[in-house]
Parts: C-alpha cells; sequence; structure tokens
C-alpha cells in the first residue's frame, strides 16, 4: 500500500533523506512528519526503496576493459601509413625476382645454345677421352687394325677418330645440359662457325691440335699416363674436368662402340660419312636408348673432320669463363636478393596488418 | 600517482596512465552500464565502448569529479545502445522449466557464497528491482542508479548527467516515487539483519 503525496512533497522527503534540504527546510518538514502520518510513513516507504536499491550488491567487471594500442587508435593510425608502402615494396620486390628468375631462365638455354662452350665442351672432353680410348681398346683387344693406322697417317687417323668419337660424345654432353632441343640448334651454328674459322685457322693449326691425339695413339704402351698430358697440352684447365666428370662416362660407353667396330671392319674406317653413320645406329640402338642423339653428329663432324680441333682449341677460354659465370652470379644474386626482399617486406605488411586488426 | 597526475598522463598518450584509471573505475562503470541496460554482456559492449570514447575525449574533460565525467560518458554510451536495441528489438532468451514457462530468476546469476535461499531471494530481489528500473524513463533511471546505486551526490549526478541540480533532485524524486510503488512487498525479501538496522534509523 503506497501512500499518495504530492510531486512536491517526494522531492522534499527525497532530498532530506539525502540530508540535501537546507536546515530551515528540514525543520518544516521534521514538523511536519510529526503531525502528518501519511507523510511519514511515506518516508518509510522512499527509505526502503533506497535501502533496496543501496543493497545490490555491486558487481565485478568480468573481464578488464583496460585499452590496447590499437583500441586507442594508436598504431591503428601507424599501421596503414606503413602497410601500403610495405605491401607495395613487397609487391614490386616480387615482380622483380620473377622478372630476374625469367632472365635466368631465358640465358641459361641461350648459353648453352651458343656454337662455342657446348660443342667445345664436348670436343674438349672428347678429344682426351679419345685418347684413353684407342690406348684401352688396343690393350683389350691387342690385334687392332686401329693402331697400325693411326700410326701410319698419325694427323688423319687422330682427327678421325677425334671426329669419329667426338659425333657420339656429343650426344651424352648434351643431354646433360638439359637442352633436348640443343642438338638440332648447334650442329648447324657449328657447322658454320667451323666453316668461318676454316678460312682464318690454317691447317698448321689442325696439326698442332691433332698431335696431342695422337700421342696416345702412337704410344699405346702407356696405359692411362699419356692422359695428362693430352689434357695439359691441350690448354684444358684442370678445375673444368672435375665438373664435368659425370660426362666421361658416356663418353667411354659410346666411344667404345664406335672404336670397336673398326676393329671387326677395318676396311670402313677411311671413309668416315657411310662407315659411321650405320654402324652407330645399329649399334647404339640396342645398347643405349639416346638413338635420336648421335644421328645429327654424325653430319656434324661429317661437315668439319679437320676444322673441329682447330677451331674448339683457341675458342675455349673467351667464350667458357667471360658470358657465363660472371653474369649468373649476378643474376644468382639478384634472383636471392629479391626474393628475400619480397618475402621479408610481405612478413612485415602481414605483421603489421595483424597488429593494425589487433 | 594520484588521480589528476594520470589524468595528465593520459593526455598526454600515456595510455598505461589511462589503464591504471580503466582499472580505478572499470567496476563503476560496468555497474552503471548493468544497471541501465539490464543485461550483463551489453552492459559489457557498452562499458568498452565508454572507456574507448573516454580515452579518445580526454580533451574534453575540463577538471572537476573524473567518476562523474565517465559515468556521463558510459550513460550516453548505454542510452546510444538501448535507442539501438528499440529500433532492432530482440527477444530476449529466458531459461525455461520443466514445463515451459520462463524462470524469472535464473540460478546462475546467485553468488555461490550465497545459501540457496538467500541466492534465490537476492537474485529476485535483484530481478525485481532490474524489471522495475527497466519501467522508468531512461533520465530518471540514470539518475536514481547515479545517486542510489553508485552512490554519487547531487553534484556528481549533476555532473554525470549534464543538468542542473534542481533537474536531479525532482527527477530523483519521481524516480523514487515510481520506484516505491513498483517495490512494493520487495522489502521481506532483503535480508532480516539489514532490515534491523534499517528499521534503528527511522
Amino acid at each position: 500500500m503506497t501512500t499518495k503525496i504530492s510531486p512536491h512533497e517526494g522531492e522534499l522527503l527525497s532530498a532530506y533523506l539525502d540530508g540535501q534540504l537546507a536546515p530551515k527546510e528540514r525543520a518544516r518538514l521534521e514538523a511536519r512528519l510529526r503531525e502528518d502520518a501519511q507523510l511519514r510513513s511515506s518516508l518509510v516507504e522512499l527509505r526502503r526503496t533506497c535501502t533496496i536499491l543501496r543493497s545490490q550488491p555491486r558487481l565485478r567487471a568480468p573481464r578488464n576493459f583496460t585499452l590496447t594500442p590499437q583500441m586507442a587508435g594508436k598504431s591503428a593510425r601507424m599501421a596503414p601509413r606503413a602497410y601500403p608502402a610495405l605491401r607495395l615494396a613487397s609487391v614490386l620486390a616480387g615482380m622483380l625476382f620473377v622478372l630476374v628468375l625469367v632472365g635466368d631462365l631465358i640465358t641459361v638455354p641461350r648459353q648453352s645454345a651458343l656454337p662455342q662452350p657446348a660443342p667445345n665442351q664436348a670436343a674438349r672432353q672428347v678429344a682426351p677421352k679419345m685418347a684413353v680410348i684407342p690406348t684401352a681398346t688396343s690393350e683389350a683387344l691387342p690385334g687392332l687394325a686401329a693402331n697400325p693406322q693411326a700410326v701410319a697417317p698419325p694427323t688423319a687417323a687422330a682427327d678421325t677418330l677425334a671426329s669419329g668419337a667426338g659425333a657420339p660424345t656429343q650426344a651424352p654432353s648434351f643431354a646433360q645440359l638439359e637442352s633436348p632441343s640443343t642438338p638440332t640448334e648447334p650442329a648447324p651454328s657449328m657447322a658454320a662457325a667451323a666453316m668461318q674459322k676454316l678460312g682464318e685457322a690454317g691447317q698448321t693449326e689442325t696439326a698442332v691440335a691433332a698431335t696431342p691425339t695422337t700421342l696416345p695413339a702412337t704410344l699405346p704402351l702407356e696405359k692411362a699416363v699419356p692422359v695428362s698430358p693430352t689434357e695439359t697440352v691441350s690448354g684444358i684447365e684442370p678445375t673444368e674436368e672435375p665438373t664435368l666428370a659425370p660426362a666421361p662416362e658416356p663418353t667411354l660407353e659410346l666411344a667404345m662402340v664406335p672404336t670397336l667396330e673398326p676393329t671387326q671392319a677395318p676396311i670402313p674406317e677411311p671413309t668416315q660419312e657411310p662407315t659411321l653413320e650405320p654402324t652407330q645406329e645399329p649399334t647404339l640402338e640396342p645398347t643405349q636408348e639416346p638413338t635420336p642423339d648421335p644421328l645429327p653428329q654424325p653430319e656434324v663432324s661429317a661437315a668439319q673432320e679437320q676444322p673441329n680441333p682447330t677451331v674448339f682449341e683457341p675458342a675455349y677460354p673467351p667464350a667458357e669463363q667471360l658470358p657465363r659465370s660472371p653474369d649468373r652470379t649476378i643474376l644468382r644474386v639478384a634472383e636471392i636478393f629479391m626474393a628475400t626482399i619480397a618475402l621479408a617486406a610481405g612478413l612485415i605488411a602481414i605483421y603489421l596488418r595483424r597488429i593494425g586488426r589487433g | 600517482m594520484d588521480e589528476v597526475a594520470l589524468i595528465d598522463s593520459a593526455r598526454r598518450g600515456d595510455l598505461d596512465a589511462y589503464n591504471r584509471l580503466v582499472l580505478a573505475y572499470q567496476d563503476m562503470v560496468y555497474n552503471q552500464a548493468y544497471r541501465l541496460m539490464g543485461s550483463l554482456e551489453p552492459a559489457e559492449d557498452a562499458t568498452q565502448d565508454a572507456f574507448i570514447s573516454a580515452y579518445r575525449n580526454l580533451s574534453s574533460y575540463r577538471g572537476g569529479s573524473f567518476k562523474a565525467w565517465l559515468l556521463r560518458i558510459v550513460t550516453n554510451a548505454c542510452y546510444d545502445e538501448l535507442r539501438r536495441q528499440k529500433r532492432r528489438p530482440t527477444i530476449p532468451l529466458e531459461p525455461l522449466d520443466s514445463e515451459d514457462e520462463e524462470v524469472e530468476s535464473p540460478r546462475w546469476l546467485a553468488d555461490p557464497s550465497e545459501s540457496p535461499e538467500e541466492a534465490a531471494e537476492r537474485a529476485e530481489l535483484n530481478q525485481a528491482l532490474q524489471r522495475c528500473l527497466g519501467d522508468l524513463p531512461e533520465e530518471f533511471r540514470a539518475v536514481v542508479i547515479l545517486v542510489d546505486v553508485q552512490g554519487l551526490d547531487y553534484g556528481e549526478a549533476s555532473q554525470a548527467i549534464g543538468k542542473p541540480l534542481g533537474t536531479v533532485k525532482s527527477r530523483l524524486a519521481r524516480a523514487r516515487l515510481r520506484l516505491r510503488g513498483c517495490l512494493q512487498g520487495m522489502w521481506e525479501l532483503l535480508p532480516a539483519a539489514f532490515r534491523l538496522v534499517e528499521e534503528r534509523n527511522l
């Protein structure tokens, strides 16, 4: 049961409860309270209401409402300022990385497709290995007709052996360069280069180039020792030999085949073109798979029997050392640099964004 | 470090100083939000919003009671949220008993330190009070919570609602009179010891 009081009385009672009345007002109200029982009960009810309100337990905050810097809007402003720049840097570095990578990938087959380096390597491998092979065959099969032939015309025999064995050995060497289309490309280019150099290089050079190859052929009794003098004479750097170490294995196998066959049929050897092509084809097909590779190379060897060694010898050092290694190392360094920048910028951008989001 | 120094530091951008103020006042601000909103989760959101808003508007604090200034911010935040809720009314999920009737005093609001009876009574009283407060007009509700729940004096309450002292007085009186009718019969739910103390003061 609530007692009815006027709003003004209610205001007075409310203020009186809070001790907010002026002394004069308060004295007047207390005098009225003593007389007016209804007003007194109203005061009691109001006081109870206040008591109920104040009796309510204060809730504890369910968690801390402290602000993080992001809530305060501090680094939320910082992050967007740095974020676009980093994102742009990341994208630019990524694009440059792809550009450099593509450039690297393009230049690698180009360099291998250059006329000088790839055939040179092949021919260089052939030249010393060829010197080994006749000796090995001559030792294994003492009744070889190749040896007397090599002795009688020293330069010619060496050339034939070099070109004959060089043709199949070029095939695996190209295959190792991982350019399957290159065997067709370097063949004409090599021929063209050989034709150009043919006029420049005299036959004296061919004799010079041929003499190292003849050395092991003329001295078959020395087993593996002649190899090292041939290498040094032909001017091959020792560092390049171990790098091309995997190449000799197939060259030896392939070189064995043509050299063995002439021994079985010694007569066709002087005529190189017809004999080498048919002999290589049937022998290589059952023994080893890379038959398409040796096919173009007999043509090459046939086109440049003599000039081959003459061309290769002077062309080695400038063709290989200058264009290849510095460019590639620069490209590799640039690739790594770009990739690192792209990665770092991207990670920082992600980190900042995460911070900005809170 | 006293409050004025913390406020000065916070104004200069010292977030740690501000967070110390937050820790000092978060219970008060949260209670104000809960009593105004009538439910826990919106109160939490309003409290966080209020502290963020307060930090960003520290420059508008011109001395006086920092407590009242904070309470004014949270009260306004609650008003905003209540207006949003009115535009998009939602039906609260009340727990149902075995007969699919809504349980008015959910047990999980109870303080586990109390006996079950006390907890039930307190929860019932709390529910009743909250319902009565919710029936009040917003401006009346804010004042009665500020003075009777938060314990502010008239001057602070005036600062907190941004109205003159006379307005505080009249609003408070009308709010109490309305609550008096609403809370009729709730007196018996108060703990006996508390009642005795109150009766003695009469």
